[in-house]
């Protein structure tokens, strides 16, 4: 909070950095682009026959597809922008939020969870609870999701429009405006599998956007130590070295880190957000699903690289100027348009569209399949035709989008893109987290104990963010925490005072009452504890080499 | 809680919630082929670019064709993702399954 004051005089000092270069050169790029995600949505359109391939795309794909996406999904305007800004303002200690805050748990939803959510065969996240728990479960759950999807998606079409606005000079407003309509044809017409192919196109071109600006910043500034050396403030690179106390970048201590963010926050995210378990469920088998996670594990390590320098790279050639609100979030378009030409500038920047606008089409496939299998079916039209709910989604997928340009503006008004969306992760998954622990690994957790522990925890979080206000990582990191536990103790309290669930109807969806129904795989490369053990190593590794 | 008491099998347990196992739909549109095509042309547009008309240098020009040689690694990506789908094994059965 404490930088905002500066950054309104700053901003009229650094606003010239990017030059808008319009040229045919851009507009071809961008066409191209734009071209092939609605030609994509087309040519699927003719494969959805039925609103299970509209939504979970007829549980089909192979997993390299799976897995792709899975990671095309989470890297929404979030992991680039964002973490470029978060690098920018606090140094390599970023990078908590990729390795410990994100590897773990993908391994864990992987080798645990996966297999309830798929072998279960449930729609949606919250399907899972309307099994595990009860209807009021998931209908709380369901509501707060949707809710929560449209905000994120409102984030991902503001970092789009700001890329827009850099690149071609537009308004916030038409920029926004033209990247809802791009998002609504491609979304409409393809649903899932749209959705999945375009996360997967978009890894592509984000991965050879990026890879460019790492490497040439890197040449420029004269390699680790050259940014040391220009940054000169050695505390932005330890991630761990200064944690001992709150004396450090993320004002901090270590404990913080790794239960607030590496235990509660990141397992909260991987494990229950049904915008990536989403692209898990839409696997060919179990084993496919199960591997899912594992696969976009290894581009997600790669990506503490490639979203983290950007932002290091950038303050060491633009200087402090760029450590203010509004400056921090164009880090990595401005170290773009800084070392790359007309053409490879083009490039770069729609790849970074391509990231926010799949980021943004993931988060409204997520609040269609909600909505409509679990508030409209179940609460509004039961017996409808399958037909009937295909266009439901769609319809959905029509009103998501107008809400989310209303939920845009709102990004505007938080110290970054990242701490916006911390707030709003502590807030939704920490305490589903604790749901979904207790509900899988303890049968004795009933319906109601399920429900009251969600509530207490979700009203605990909100309310805490709503009396201070606070929007620092820190705070962030502590509220989930907190939220998390009481969404633990009263679950357990009220468990303890109601009546459990027979055993026949738990069959399925808790540990120790499931059958080890495990996905066959032959080749050992595949098999998911090989891929378990190696990434948890590198990450090992990783974090000893930047301690 | 009312039509759900009578529950035998944990498989009839709320079945309706539940998706079937597979749509039966093909989904086998071959992605590579977009993504090869996509990075192809961008890579085969910088190319041209870098050669043709040479862009003003960048801030942190660093004295070599960007455009050029970053579309040539473009092309070569775009080669090899094109060459890994035309290989897959998976496209092959489908193929085969097809009796071509």
């Amino acid at each position: 909070m404490r930088r905002k004051e500066e950054s309104v005089e700053t901003l009229a000092i650094v606003q010239p950095l990017v030059k808008v270069n319009e040229t045919w050169l851009d507009y071809f790029i961008i066409g191209v682009y734009f071209v092939f995600v609605l030609g994509i949505g087309a040519v699927l359109r003719t494969k959805m026959q039925t609103s299970e391939d509209y939504f979970l795309s007829g549980r089909s794909l192979p997993s390299w597809i799976t897995g792709l996406a899975f990671l095309g999904a989470n890297l929404g305007a979030l992991e680039i922008m964002g973490m470029g800004a978060g690098a920018a303002t606090y140094g390599i200690m970023q990078s908590h939020y990729y390795w410990i805050g994100a590897i773990p748990a993908m391994v864990f939803v992987a080798l645990f969870m996966i297999p309830f959510y798929y072998a279960s065969r449930v729609h949606s996240v919250p399907g899972f609870l309307r099994l595990r728990y009860n209807e009021a479960t998931r209908g709380f759950n369901s509501v707060l999701f949707a809710i929560f999807m449209i905000l994120l998606s409102g984030i991902n079409m503001f970092a789009m429009a700001l890329v827009f606005q850099l690149l071609l000079g537009w308004s916030l407003t038409a920029s926004i405006l033209l990247s809802a309509a791009i998002v609504l044809g491609y979304v409409t017409l393809g649903g899932l599998s749209s959705s999945i192919y375009n996360e997967v196109l978009q890894f592509f071109l984000i991965t050879l956007g990026l890879v460019p600006l790492v490497v040439f910043g890197l040449i420029d500034v004269g390699g680790l130590s050259g940014l040391r050396e220009s940054i000169s403030d050695p505390q932005f690179f330890h991630a761990w070295a200064n944690t001992g106390t709150a004396d450090n970048p993320f004002e901090v201590q270590w404990f913080y880190i790794v239960f607030g963010l590496g235990l509660v926050q990141s397992f909260g995210y991987w494990c229950t957000d049904f915008l990536v378990v989403q692209r898990a469920l839409a696997a060919e088998d179990l084993a496919a699903a199960q591997r899912t996670p594992l696969i976009a594990a290894f581009p997600k390590l790669l990506y503490g690289v490639l979203a983290i320098f950007p932002g290091l790279i950038a303050l060491s050639i633009l200087g402090p100027k760029i450590q203010t609100v509004d400056q921090a979030n164009n880090a990595v378009p401005y170290a773009m348009a800084y070392y790359f030409p007309t053409g490879m500038l083009g490039f770069g920047l729609t790849a970074l569209l391509a990231a926010f606008m799949s980021g943004m089409a993931g988060n409204i496939t997520a609040f269609n399949t909600v909505w409509t299998y679990d508030l409209y079916k179940p609460y509004i039209n039961r017996n409808a035709s399958d037909r009937h709910y295909l266009n439901v989604g769609r319809i959905a997928t029509v009103v998501g989008v107008l809400l989310s340009i209303a939920t845009a503006y709102l990004a505007l008004s938080f110290t970054t893109i990242m701490n916006y969306v911390q707030v709003l992760h502590g807030m939704f998954l920490a305490p589903l987290f604790g749901t979904f622990l207790l509900g899988m690994f303890w049968r004795r957790t009933t319906g109601w104990g399920g429900f009251t522990g969600l509530v207490a925890g979700t009203g605990y979080g909100l309310t805490a963010y709503l009396i201070t206000l606070d929007d620092g990582l820190g705070a962030s990191m502590a509220r989930a925490l907190i939220a998390w536990i009481v969404t633990l103790v009263v679950t357990i309290a009220v468990s303890l005072v109601t009546q459990p669930k027979p055993d026949n109807e738990l069959r399925g969806l808790v540990w120790g009452l499931t059958e080890q129904k495990e996905g066959v795989e032959e080749v050992w490369y595949k098999k998911p504890w090989v891929l378990a053990v190696t990434v948890l190593a590198i990450t090992i590794a990783l974090n000893i080499y930047f301690w | 809680m009312t039509e759900e008491h009578q529950t035998g099998e944990h498989q009839d347990y709320l079945e309706e919630e539940r998706v079937s196992e597979h749509s039966g739909t093909n989904h086998s549109m071959a992605i590579g082929f977009y993504i090869a095509a996509l990075i192809l042309i961008y890579g085969v547009t910088m190319v041209l670019v870098g050669l043709l008309s040479p862009a003003a240098p960048s801030e942190g020009d660093l004295g070599f064709n960007v455009n050029f040689w970053w579309g040539l690694v473009m092309v070569v990506s775009g080669c090899v993702i094109l060459g890994m789908t035309l290989a897959s094994p998976r496209r092959r059965a489908q193929r085969e399954a097809e009796g071509r």
